[in-house]
């Protein structure tokens, strides 16, 4: 039967003890006696203890009621608690799925193994429940066997960004029910965790220094990116960079001091010839944000046409000029976006993706009057139509397909037909529309819309984790290539054409039938989670200790008798030194 | 102890000595001539007996009357008077003398025997022993007190506690009065019938302290043997005194048994309360000493 002593504390009673034995040591301390009838006594004592010290105390009935007495009063004190047979405590550990806890997870198994005592109590069986704070992520490790517990922490690698741990702790709770533990492990201390989970915090603050993102600009021709530099920690660092390209041709290492919390830009022309490159940061305990991908970046080209009419082609040149997307197809019939001017007679709309607008030939009449009305829709959200002014004029026929963007008074202004097709239902010339930004931003909407639609190739910088959504055609299925900086590839078929970016940096290729759709460079631009200032120990789970031990322990039923006897005890103690008095 | 001390201590012996004596009367006694009647004719007063006359005998002693009456020399027989022969035997062990009333009752005891055997004008032989040490003791020391000096040299060389009376010179028909307190361990008979031999007689003077009879001891005690100055710890609890003050009297029953089967007179006196009082308690009863009228 196994005890537990509640209130160790209650053992310093037992210096009561010694404190015993001097008392009685000393009261009964030896008379020297001269005797002439020592004979007589040894025959009388033979089986006395005579000459050791220490017996002088076998034949006290006080001295061992007293000792009684003592060790009563320190079984009563330590409370101690008889532990349940066959009890079993589940605990649930919510791991912090945070790029951070990269740093410290190695240490988890034996942090693990450090507090496994007070989370254990003094249960006989132990079950863990191992999940991540990211919900979509499977659990790390379910099971009673702390060997594989600890395999699976260190498989476990955390990339994910910050997250709100409140849904994987609601989880563990209804997992391990109102007996069970959960313990949320993360590197910084979080206050008042919901659901009576209890915090360990293992991180402490380390002096990191990462990229934290890239932008590119074409600036004479050349593509320039611009990258940022930031020290995180509390001390002057000093770090070398430089870019690496195919076929490993690196720049020449370059020395840069960051002070405390300084962001320093870094630029550079992009390679001609080259499509990608990785810039190096000197390696530091956090590795995630110590190099960044890059891809040069190249937009799905939408290939546009217009029709010769005055009108259009003049609008048609500003459309080219403005959106870089947008390129004159050559050829007729391949055109993503053709822009149209149709007469105010026309019975039938071309069926291909197109801006059409009005070629009014009547002369203008009156401004048209009424309230214009902007329908709530994405193309016009935010854009200010209450400038414009149009003549009255003829206008296109509309149907009740039509989805109206813009009214003035009963008259549709904008509508959508279909969903290709963008209809300017008044003569642009003839009004101040051409001058209104809300018109610019209109047609560049419409045109990114298309864009976003077109299926074809197009690459671009993404984060580590970024939810993206790509063009493909139906029922092909899609491959992805993931390459990491150290040049290890993981390829995998996509399902959906929404999907994750991965939580590793590096590159993604996703082809169709190979057919390239998109490249992409895959940064770890999280800043929260590069910044180690708030990483800290601290631990809650003191308080698991006292629940535990209620848990799986029950009281001393016989701690009533006990304290009886002792008080019995003492006062038979009291009656033996009066009566010896 | 001092002169002055023991001279009071004589002093009170010599009163009581004229109050109790020794039981000398009831001994046939044989050897010189003196006051008690011997166990052959004498010439002493007191007529005994008449017989034929024999050649050699002492014609002073033909009873003319007789003969003028029968016509035959018919013989006055007298008894004959001797000197009581007493051998003292004075056991100066170191438990004698250790706690000062008892050694006071000793003295007073010692020389209360002395006193009285050389009232009765007997042989007196004093002997003191200390294990198998004997030194033979003058009247002279006795009288001056030094004698006790001689009895602490020999009690501090801490000799074994029986005494050993085979080394005692002791003389043919005499009275043998051990004065001891016959606190040592062994069978009593051996020593019983060594002072017995030779038609000897034996009276046993034994003092004692009420605190060997009945110790109150309780608790721890580091005891030092007397005789041999040893430590000795001990742990004293009631069962253990019980047994202990069994032991003493199962130990002076031994004696008092041995006594009656050799006619001995065993005496245990008091240290307290007076020298008369304390002897009136046994040793006038056992008849070791009687009243002087």
């Amino acid at each position: 039967m196994n005890w537990l002593l509640t209130n160790p504390t209650g053992l310093w009673a037992l210096l009561g003890v010694p404190a015993l034995v001097i008392i009685h040591y000393l009261q009964r301390q030896s008379r020297t006696l001269p005797i002439s009838t020592l004979f007589l006594l040894e025959q009388s004592k033979l089986e006395s203890a005579a000459g050791r010290r220490f017996d002088r105390f076998t034949h006290s009935v006080p001295f061992w009621l007293q000792l009684l007495a003592i060790l009563l009063l320190t079984w009563i004190l330590v409370q101690p608690r008889q532990i349940k047979s066959q009890s079993t405590q589940r605990i649930a550990i919510v791991l912090d799925s945070s790029a951070s806890m990269q740093v410290f997870h190695k240490t988890l198994p034996k942090i693990i193994e450090e507090h496994l005592p007070t989370l254990a109590g003094n249960a006989q069986n132990l079950e863990f429940l191992i999940l991540e704070s990211a919900p979509d992520r499977p659990r790390i490790y379910q099971g009673d066997s702390q060997a594989d517990l600890k395999k699976a922490l260190l498989i476990w690698k955390p990339t994910s960004g910050t997250i709100d741990p409140s849904s994987a702790l609601r989880l563990a709770r209804e997992l391990v029910e109102a007996e069970g533990h959960v313990i949320y492990l993360t590197d910084t201390p979080l206050e008042n965790l919901p659901f009576g989970a209890s915090l360990l915090a293992v991180g402490h603050p380390i002096e990191n220094c990462g990229f934290t993102g890239i932008t590119y600009e074409e600036k004479e021709g050349a593509l320039i990116w611009r990258a940022l530099i930031r020290n995180y920690g509390q001390t002057t660092q000093t770090r070398e960079w430089f870019l690496e390209t195919s076929e490993k041709k690196r720049t020449q290492p370059k020395t840069i001091t960051l002070a405390p919390g300084e962001m320093l830009p870094l630029q550079g022309k992009f390679p001609d010839q080259e499509t990608w490159g990785i810039l190096h940061l000197t390696e530091d305990e956090f590795l995630l944000d110590d190099t960044l991908a890059m891809r040069r970046p190249k937009e799905k080209t939408l290939l546009f046409e217009y029709s010769p009419a005055e009108k259009s082609a003049s609008l048609a040149q500003k459309m080219l000029a403005a959106f870089a997307p947008l390129q004159h197809s050559e050829k007729t019939g391949e055109a993503d976006l053709t822009l149209l001017a149709l007469k105010s007679n026309s019975k039938t709309f071309p069926e291909i993706p197109a801006i059409i607008i009005l070629d009014e030939e009547k002369k203008p009449e009156a401004f048209l009057k009424g309230g214009i009305v902007t329908k709530k829709h994405s193309l016009m959200d935010g854009l200010n139509w209450q400038p414009l002014l149009i003549r009255k004029s003829q206008h296109l026929p509309s149907n009740h397909s039509d989805e109206v963007l813009l009214w003035q008074g009963e008259q549709a202004l904008i509508f959508l037909r279909g969903e290709n097709q963008l209809v300017f239902n008044f003569d642009l010339t003839l009004s101040n529309a051409l001058k209104l930004p809300a018109t610019a931003v209109l047609l560049h909407r419409f045109c990114t819309r298309l864009q976003q639609k077109k299926i074809g190739p197009e690459s671009m910088t993404l984060d580590t984790g970024q939810m993206i959504t790509i063009r493909a055609h139906d029922g092909l299925p899609l491959e992805a290539i993931a390459t990491t900086h150290t040049g290890k590839e993981t390829r995998s078929s996509l399902e959906n054409t929404s999907f994750k970016t991965p939580s590793e940096p590096g590159f993604l290729a996703i082809s169709q039938s190979e057919t390239p759709l998109l490249s992409a460079a895959i940064c770890f631009a999280d800043t929260r989670e590069a910044d180690f200032r708030s990483c800290d120990r601290k631990q809650t789970l003191d308080s698991l200790k006292g629940t535990a031990i209620q848990r799986h322990s029950r009281q001393d039923r016989h701690w009533r008798l006990w304290f009886i006897l002792t008080l019995i005890v003492v006062l038979l103690s009291w009656k033996f030194v009066n009566k010896r008095n | 102890m001092t002169i002055e001390e023991l001279q009071t201590l004589s002093a009170t012996a010599s009163r009581c000595a004229t109050q109790l004596r020794l039981p000398l009367q009831a001994k046939v006694w044989k050897g010189q001539s003196g006051e008690f009647a011997g166990a052959g004719v004498g010439s002493s007063l007191d007529f005994q007996d008449h017989r034929h006359y024999a050649p050699g005998d002492d014609p002073r002693h033909i009873n003319w009357q007789a003969y003028a009456r029968t016509g035959q020399y018919t013989m006055k027989l007298y008894r004959e008077e001797v000197r009581p022969v007493i051998d003292l035997i004075f056991d100066v062990s170191a438990s004698m003398f250790f706690d000062p009333s008892k050694a006071a009752r000793t003295i007073e005891i010692f020389y209360l025997l002395h006193e009285s055997a050389l009232r009765a004008g007997a042989s007196l032989n004093s002997m003191m022993i200390a294990g198998d040490t004997v030194r033979s003791l003058k009247n002279e020391a006795v009288s001056s007190h030094h004698w006790f000096e001689e009895a602490q040299s020999m009690s501090k060389k801490r000799p074994s506690a029986f005494p050993q009376v085979d080394r005692l010179p002791l003389r043919g028909n005499a009275i043998r009065i051990l004065l001891s307190d016959l606190l040592f361990p062994g069978n009593p008979e051996p020593l019983i019938r060594t002072l017995t031999s030779r038609k000897g007689s034996l009276l046993l003077f034994s003092p004692f302290l009420e605190s060997e009879a009945k110790p109150d001891w309780d608790g721890n005690y580091d005891f030092i043997e007397v005789e041999r100055g040893t430590r000795h710890s001990h742990r004293i609890e009631p069962k253990l005194l019980a047994r202990y003050q069994a032991s003493y009297q199962n130990h002076f029953s031994i004696w008092h048994a041995a006594a009656v089967r050799h006619q001995v007179k065993l005496a245990r006196i008091p240290s307290a309360p007076d020298l008369f009082q304390s002897l009136l308690l046994d040793a006038l009863a056992c008849g070791a000493l009687e009243t002087a009228s």
